[in-house]
């Protein structure tokens, strides 16, 4: 199993349990009116989730076990290999927390202000351009958006 | 039928004057650039335009409002082709087929066909509405809870079709999908479900699900792979975005169920016309005879479902008019322009105000013919300025997502939700699990479950219900076949593929 398909698994097993727990307080009949209850999906939706997240967590790890186990040395290629991946995988992570810090930016000088800023940052950091052409990237952007969303369409972004 | 064709002419004559036909023009451009921005869809073109109808003629207010309706739709399928993001769920399949189509460099072509498809989708929609609207809507009032309920299990139960090789995979994200639509307020009891922050209370809303799941996501995805995409230089030449006779002829059979499939589920209250894409996109997977192009840029598989979307919109105008029930979000505020105006909707509105509806139906006719010419000339500029912008790309589409996000109800919550959902859609991409049972999950379940306990209540604790009503018990033989034949067809694949494998 891929560290994110377990990561995936995991977030939704957490997911399904929360909800679990949350649905046990809901009615899950209606006597009254001889229906179900607002708990009555919620419970045996979660249930089912479980269910079959731990069946593919256990497939995996089956899979996992039968694969062949006299596999050759890993080999430099490989070592470097998984470095690269680990590289990539951190610049992406990196580009998840810069939104995030993006949007938690939005909640202190504007939607607008922010949005430019993340903007550039993107530009520089991630497309590999010059900070002054990341900058016009941003500026230029976010002025359609402002033309369009706020003059336009009247949604207030600032 | 020469009833309804006089009237129809008396509806076009009242619409050629210039100033109607600047109003169904710009109100066409005015819903595709809206339907094209993730976030907003034809219920907000809608509800933007309405106060522009206020002193309007009657007749010219309605076409203002239909054809941005007409226009949303057009324009959803521009933003899912060129950068993933589908602005609301009918368009979520164009992405599907769509935006690889735009990765092997055929964009053009896309959005070419798929302009073509939605006018002929349109115009079988307007046919049906013209013809045959209170023939269709006698048989549609015999439908009840038991029978909507079903057809929402046949919707879902198409996640067989959609489900690739895992079916497990698509079942695990189909039961994440329905958990995700629980939260909010329940429709039967108005129990408040899961509402952890006092934002929760209205649900979590799934238009910024979609752009964090299609939008952001593949922004994830080509920033890990450090994709930078090569669309080439801007051209001009019309030969490359006008489909050639090959499509054309590839596209037809697919539109033509499309069409039909559009205008009759999209005559049902509630989710017809996202249910009728993904139906129309299961049927066409059933039909090819290389399903192995379906997901990597299938014509079929983008014909279908875009013909339904815009069958839907004169489907769903059918129980408004002749009802004056709102088959759609949409039609929901065009009930309120017509009350506004001082019509009345229900039944006697054709009889009471018949100048005023075939106005409105021959302002759709026009419009439509609007739509299909400007959208096609419009699509060497689409291109162009996506080749002009393809290097900052990302920066784009993240501002894109994030505004839209924001403009569901001016809330950082919704930003937050996209964000969350570009995660989660990174992952599930990453290991094949598939976006499409999730989104119809999403969409599908509330629905779903209110239908299914007010039939309960209706039976007084019987499921016996689903079965004894002729129309429901054909609902679920269908459905019953429908899982059947898909799990059988897939076990025979299974086979066949382990047959050629072996030495």
């Amino acid at each position: 199993m891929k560290i994110s398909e377990g990561i995936l698994l995991a977030g939704l097993a957490v997911f399904s349990l929360v909800l679990l727990w949350g649905s046990l307080d809901m009615p899950y009949s209606n006597p009254d009116e001889q229906t179900f209850g607002p708990g009555f999906v919620p419970l045996n939706l979660s249930v089912a989730l479980l269910g079959l997240v731990g069946m593919a967590a256990f497939k995996a790890v089956a899979g996992a076990r039968r694969a062949p186990r006299h596999a050759p040395p890993a080999a430099a290629e490989g070592t470097a290999g998984a470095l690269a991946a680990a590289a990539r995988t951190g610049v992406l992570v990196a580009a998840m927390g810069m939104v995030g810090v993006g949007i938690l930016g939005m909640t202190v000088i504007g939607v607008l202000p922010a949005l430019a800023i993340l903007l550039a940052a993107v530009s520089w950091r991630f497309a590999g351009h010059s900070p002054v052409r990341s900058l016009a990237v941003s500026v230029v952007t976010v002025l359609a958006i402002y033309g369009i969303f706020n003059l336009w369409l009247g949604i207030p972004l600032i | 039928m020469i009833e309804s064709l006089t009237h129809l002419a008396a509806g076009i004559d009242a619409i050629l004057t210039p100033y109607n036909l600047a109003v169904i023009f710009v109100a066409g451009m005015i819903g595709t650039i809206v339907g094209a921005l993730p976030g907003l869809g034809p219920s907000s073109g809608i509800a933007l335009m309405l106060p522009l109808t206020f002193g309007m003629p009657h007749v010219s207010g309605l076409c203002l409002l239909t054809g941005v309706y007409l226009g949303t739709m057009y324009g959803g399928r521009i933003t899912s082709i060129l950068i993933n993001t589908p602005g609301d769920a009918p368009a979520i399949v164009t992405a599907i087929e769509g935006y690889p189509m735009m990765q092997q460099g055929r964009g053009g072509l896309a959005l070419g066909i798929s302009a073509l498809s939605s006018f002929v989708g349109g115009t079988f929609g307007l046919l049906v509405l013209i013809f045959f609207a209170p023939v269709v809507t006698e048989y549609a009032i015999y439908l009840g809870a038991p029978e909507y309920f079903m057809l929402m299990v046949l919707g879902l139960s198409t996640i067989v079709l959609l489900a690739g090789d895992n079916v497990v995979k698509a079942l695990i994200v189909t039961l994440f999908g329905a958990l995700v639509s629980t939260f909010g307020s329940d429709y039967v009891s108005g129990h408040v479900r899961f509402a952890f922050i006092p934002e929760l209370i209205e649900g979590i809303d799934f238009v910024a699900i979609i752009i964090g799941l299609y939008g952001l996501s593949e922004i994830f995805l080509n920033i890990e792979k450090n994709l930078v995409m090569n669309l080439g230089r801007p051209s001009l030449r019309m030969r490359d975005y006008i489909p050639g006779m090959r499509e054309v002829g590839e596209a037809s059979a697919p539109t033509l169920r499309g069409s039909v499939i559009g205008t009759f589920i999209g005559i049902l209250p509630g989710a017809g016309a996202t249910v009728a894409t993904f139906l129309a996109y299961a049927l066409e997977r059933k039909l090819t005879k290389h399903p192995e192009k379906f997901g990597h840029g299938a014509i079929a598989g983008l014909a279908s479902p875009e013909a339904t979307n815009n069958a839907a919109v004169p489907g769903a105008l059918i129980p408004l008019i002749t009802l004056g029930i709102p088959g759609s979000g949409g039609t929901a505020i065009m009930l309120g322009a017509l009350i506004i105006f001082g019509l009345q909707p229900g039944p006697l509105l054709m009889v009471q105000s018949g100048d005023v509806v075939w106005g409105m139906i021959g302002g759709l006719v026009v419009g439509n013919v609007f739509l299909l010419l400007s959208n096609v000339l419009l699509i060497p500029l689409f291109i162009n300025l996506l080749r002009v912008i393809q290097a900052h790309l990302a920066s784009v589409v993240i501002g894109l997502c994030l505004v839209g996000a924001f403009s569901l109800n001016y809330s950082l919550f919704n930003v937050w939700i996209a964000l969350v959902f570009g995660v989660v859609g990174y992952l599930m991409n990453k290991n094949d699990y598939p976006s499409g049972p999730f989104i119809l999950a999403v969409v599908l379940t509330p629905l779903a479950e209110n239908y299914f306990r007010q039939s309960i209540m209706l039976a007084q604790g019987s499921w016996s219900i689903f079965v004894d009503r002729p129309i429901s018990l054909t609902l679920v033989l269908l459905m019953a076949g429908t899982v059947v034949v898909g799990t059988m067809s897939k076990q025979g694949l299974f086979k066949r593929r382990a047959k050629t494998a072996a030495p």
